[in-house]
């Protein structure tokens, strides 16, 4: 056979074979179920392998569930990943679920801007109800009329006192200060400066950790910064004025801002002052004992408890600190599987295996009231006493603020903050000018995206 | 520019006046003392670099000993200098998935894959760019030169959008492409640097070669390019750096964490609410060690070994 | 004739720089013009306001003029002390010091380590209470100075942070020392002149279109910078270190007001564009070239 003429016969033969694979591969496809090969990006902050354990098993039980759906994780670094995402999203590049690592930024933001999609659509068909999660933590997920997203877990706060230096003062180490008052008692007791006049030791700097949260102090002297159901901001309201006129005043028991920030490892994370000894008494977020105790001061005596409230203010009342929410974004080519699975990680399982590894709060009431909860974190018992007393008194523990705005105002507050703790002026005066600068700059939204922010920030 | 041909002229007149009357000075003593004072200023300027030196080795000092240190002695009040026992096990636990995936090797690989080809070029377009601002002399070329400036004036940030956007629309977005393929237009900083050294090179050189006949591609490959070699030397370490540590580039075009480079794979170590601050600092001595090994070998490239043959013999 | 070759010949050899301005720089570069002149929130349509955005910027925005001032006074300050560390320490660095390839790599590496490692430098030695400069000054008997925890201390702290990172500009003067023809010291040496006179008017002259260069960077970067400022002291205490180009990158990346954010930038590089124009300017009579 000549050369050309056998060329022509294997030419041949493929095409036949070619064509039947393909024929009978279409044949195949028209079989198989809806979910046929399809990929779902997952992003998230971390590769840590704590927490791929903590959710990969549910997502192996999703795929065998979802015959034809795979998985894929993608750590997206952390450093500006806020720019990675933006970038993504508005170019069409984006993943189908992303996990945050905090509530605002970015989400409020995202809904403004058209970066995350609302899940309303899939409420019917995938049969959800408003039931599954806690008050607080719906009003977190629900604004501005939609659902923007699912929380996987809240954060609140901890109030920790080193029970050595509780005893050195001749305190009681088991009994942490419940008001105000008794704060300031034991902090006279606690605070030691030496010859000089420098800071041997801080019973609290009330601003430092996480009680520069501007929320913090505010809640517990009983006001709040935004109003959920207003939608407006609230941030000279009496309440907020009686805080930051206090902690002006530890600022100046201390011997100053200054002089207290100069003592302090002003280094936050996990530079912290309490295990160098250098406070008695701290504000720290649910993740401490586990993440930064547990592993930068082994062998530390602490101790755990609510945090002193002022007078009229239930002891036990709290802030969201943070949360993880998943979310959404816009473009998103597989939306219902990604709202499904999405959903499937809303279950009592995978939040209380999360939760518990990482000592955060369940957001949802089958996984908050789980007696496993409690049996798995005993210290978090509070944050479900807590929890009991916010759904008879929603005012004990307040959602996270939903204003897109949040971010610009909350930096203005803490300036305003800082210029009381400095001395620099009176906290009615510093509050007053915020609140006027806040509203200034809502005004300025409205006029630039009056779509979202019509009916208030 | 007159200045200096009237400095040198007067200044090699000087030199050949002088060297008869130092073959008669050395016979005289304070030939010998000069000596002395020449010893003297060096032990000074030596004991003020070891001073300084101190300050600037201290966080390179903190990274390696944090990377050898056990977590309760990181952020202790004062600090920890010596780590006490000593964990070289963080090395070994930052490469082996024992904390977190670090795949080294192949965010190694990933690394060298754009910054060799992002370097090269950058040295080979600059160097042709930096050649037609210093050494042509054409209508435009001083607003070519200030256009090339003014692109290093506007902070990335607000460009960023767009040019993704047009790699997207191109479909190089999840490629090396992006990272790779712009080096070869020139780089503004390197375009700036050649063409000051350029510029210094002697006029005499240039106006030799062309009365040999020599054309402008003579010129650059025979003449301008032999004479740079320091300054080439640091265009290239720059570019190698640059790209070695360059985050947000590798951060918003690729997703594929296969493709991550050695800057994107250390947030490995950045977990949900802390960070495994030694692994992390374990993997950082790693991924800077090639850099430190390099400075320091090409050092002489730039620095020592470069005879100015230019205007004697 | 000889003009219309020489125009082919310097278009040609700077062609690799124009085609990559045209096809990766013109668009982004027109974009964000035009974004300046719109309200733009990164994934809506872009909607034309005119001057709106730079209105805001000077009359209705108050950390605007705080973070140009930060900056102006930022740079004013550093630039001249970044660029005479950094050529004194490669005049010292280019005599025949024993072990100088060791003190070259020290001094360089600051340039290479991660911004976090350097934030968490300053504050050990910044430190109020028990940082090493304070523990240093009580050993003269100086009181301890509030480095990062006043106002006032707080942005001078930052300047002297950017002195680590004069290594750049420290290798650039290397390579530039390398072409001053030695003979010229020789010559200066014979007339009798002493350090201070070889180093005023042999080095200086010879190395000052490397100065000029370093000059120039430096005031660019020093209006780009933010990172390691923005971790040590977050901008403040009281907005005394928020720094220009922090503004635009929040309002790019964390408010999404993308035109805002890119009428601050094109503001900014007016002032920089300017400030260089300023510095070639006023080189004209003191750099010499070849």
């Amino acid at each position: 056979m000549s050369r050309r003429r056998k060329v022509l016969r294997i030419f041949g033969a493929l095409f036949v074979v070619g064509g039947l694979l393909l024929s009978s591969m279409a044949g195949t496809v028209r079989a198989q179920r809806p979910h046929d090969n399809i990929t779902l990006t997952f992003w998230i902050w971390s590769d840590d392998p704590l927490n791929h354990a903590l959710i990969e098993p549910y997502f192996r039980q999703f795929e065998k569930i979802h015959p034809g759906i795979t998985i894929k994780w993608v750590a997206v670094p952390t450093d500006n990943n806020y720019v990675k995402y933006t970038t993504a999203i508005a170019a069409g590049r984006g993943p189908d679920v992303i996990l945050t690592p905090n509530f605002n930024p970015p989400i409020p933001e995202w809904a403004a801007n058209q970066l995350i999609q609302p899940l309303d659509p899939w409420f019917k068909q995938l049969n959800i109800s408003q039931n599954q999660w806690m008050p607080w933590v719906w009003k977190m997920q629900n604004f501005h009329g939609r659902v923007w997203g699912f929380v996987q877990e809240y954060d609140t706060t901890l109030f920790i006192w080193n029970k050595d230096a509780f005893k050195k003062a001749g305190l009681d180490p088991n009994r942490p200060p419940r008001t105000i008052a008794e704060l300031d008692a034991y902090d006279k007791k606690l605070t030691k400066f030496d010859s000089k006049g420098n800071l041997i030791q801080a019973g609290i700097v009330p601003w430092a950790q996480l009680g520069n949260d501007p929320r913090y102090w505010a809640a517990l002297f009983g006001g709040s910064l935004y109003d959920q159901d207003k939608r407006q901001y609230t941030l000279n309201a009496p309440a907020n004025v009686a805080a930051l006129d206090w902690m002006g005043k530890v600022a100046k028991s201390l011997g100053g801002a200054a002089k207290a920030n100069g003592f302090l490892n002003k280094f936050t994370g996990n530079a912290d002052p309490l295990y160098t000894g250098q406070v008695a008494m701290e504000v720290a977020g649910d993740w401490y004992p586990p993440q930064v105790y547990a592993r930068y001061a082994p062998k530390m005596n602490y101790g755990v408890a609510p945090p002193p409230t002022a007078p009229g203010v239930p002891y036990g009342t709290n802030i969201v600190i943070g949360s993880d929410v998943f979310v959404m974004p816009v473009g998103a080519r597989h939306p219902l599987e990604s709202a499904e699975l999405m959903l499937y990680m809303m279950r009592a399982d995978p939040v209380l295996k999360w939760c518990i590894g990482e000592a955060n709060v369940p957001p949802t009431v089958s996984g908050l009231f789980n007696p496993k909860y409690v049996q798995g974190v005993p210290f978090m018992s509070m944050a479900v006493q807590t929890a009991r007393m916010a759904l008879k008194n929603p005012a004990v523990l307040r959602p996270y603020p939903t204003s897109s705005l949040f971010d610009y105002v909350g930096s203005q507050y803490s300036t305003a903050m800082q210029q009381v703790e400095y001395g620099k002026m009176s906290a009615k005066a510093a509050l007053d000018n915020v609140q006027k600068v806040a509203l200034d700059y809502v005004a300025k939204a409205k006029q630039q995206n009056p779509d979202w922010y019509g009916g208030g920030d | 520019m007159d200045n200096l041909d009237r400095a040198g002229r007067s200044s090699a007149e000087l030199a050949a006046g002088g060297a008869a009357q130092a073959v008669h000075r050395q016979r005289a003593r304070w030939w010998t003392s000069t000596r002395g004072i020449e010893r003297i200023k060096i032990g000074a300027v030596f004991l003020v670099l070891c001073a300084l030196s101190l300050l600037y080795f201290l966080p390179i000092y903190w990274m390696i000993s944090t990377s050898l240190k056990v977590d309760a002695q990181i952020f202790t009040n004062p600090p920890t200098w010596i780590p006490n026992p000593i964990r070289w096990s963080n090395y070994y636990d930052a490469l082996n998935d024992a904390i977190s995936h670090f795949p080294f090797l192949q965010d190694l690989r990933n690394t060298l894959t754009i910054t060799v080809p992002a370097v090269t070029g950058t040295v080979v377009s600059s160097s042709i760019v930096a050649y037609s601002l210093a050494r042509i002399k054409w209508p435009g070329r001083d607003i070519l030169f200030g256009l090339i400036l003014a692109t290093m004036m506007i902070p990335q940030w607000v460009t960023l959008i767009p040019l993704y956007i047009f790699f997207v629309k191109i479909g190089w977005v999840g490629t090396f492409l992006p990272l790779t393929v712009p080096s070869w237009t020139g780089d503004a900083f390197s375009i700036f640097l050649l063409r000051q050294f350029f510029r210094q090179q002697p006029q005499e050189m240039f106006d030799a070669a062309g009365i040999d006949g020599a054309n402008h591609f003579g010129m650059f490959w025979r003449i301008v390019l032999p004479l740079a070699k320091p300054a080439l030397a640091v265009v290239t370490l720059f570019s190698f750096l640059n790209n070695w540590t360059d985050f947000i580039n590798p951060l918003i075009y690729l997703s594929d964490p296969s493709m991550y480079t050695l800057m994107l794979g250390q947030y490995a170590f950045f977990g949900a609410h802390h960070t495994y601050w030694s692994e992390l600092m374990a993997a950082d001595v790693m991924i800077l060690a090639p850099l430190v090994v390099l400075f320091f070998f090409t050092q002489r490239f730039f620095i020592e070994g470069v005879t100015f043959t230019g205007l004697r013999g | 004739m000889r003009r219309r070759r020489e125009l082919l010949f310097g278009l040609l050899f700077a062609s690799p720089w124009i085609v990559g301005f045209l096809v990766f720089t013109l668009y982004p570069l027109s974009s964000s013009l035009y974004y300046s002149f719109t309200s733009y929130h990164i994934t809506g349509t872009p909607y034309w306001i005119g001057w709106s955005n730079f209105q805001e910027m000077f009359t209705d925005d108050n950390l605007f003029w705080v973070s140009l001032w930060n900056s102006a006074v930022y740079s004013l300050v550093s630039v001249p002390l970044d660029v005479s560390v950094a050529l004194l320490l490669a005049v010292m660095l280019n005599m025949a010091i024993p072990g100088r390839r060791i003190f070259r790599t020290i001094f360089f590496l600051p340039q290479i380590v991660p911004g976090v490692v350097m934030a968490i430098l300053f504050v050990l030695l910044f430190n109020t209470q028990d940082g090493i400069f304070n523990d240093l000054l009580s050993v003269f008997g100086i009181s301890p100075i509030p480095w990062l925890s006043s106002p006032d201390w707080a942005m001078r702290s930052l300047i002297l942070m950017t002195t680590w990172g004069v290594g750049n500009s420290m290798v650039i003067f290397l390579a530039g020392l390398q072409d001053v023809p030695a003979h010229l010291y020789e010559a200066a040496r014979l007339d009798g002149a002493g350090s201070f006179r070889l180093f005023r008017y042999v080095t200086v002259p010879m190395v000052s279109p490397v100065i000029l260069f370093n000059v120039v960077l430096s005031i660019i970067a020093s209006f780009q910078t933010f990172v390691v400022p923005f971790i040590v002291t977050n901008g403040g205490p009281l907005n005394s270190t928020m720094l220009y180009p922090l503004q635009v990158y929040l309002n790019a990346f964390q408010n999404f007001r993308m035109g805002y954010a890119s009428a601050e930038a094109w503001f900014m590089f007016l002032i920089i564009f300017g400030l260089t124009l300023l510095t070639l300017r006023l080189s004209r009579g003191v750099v010499h070239y070849s």
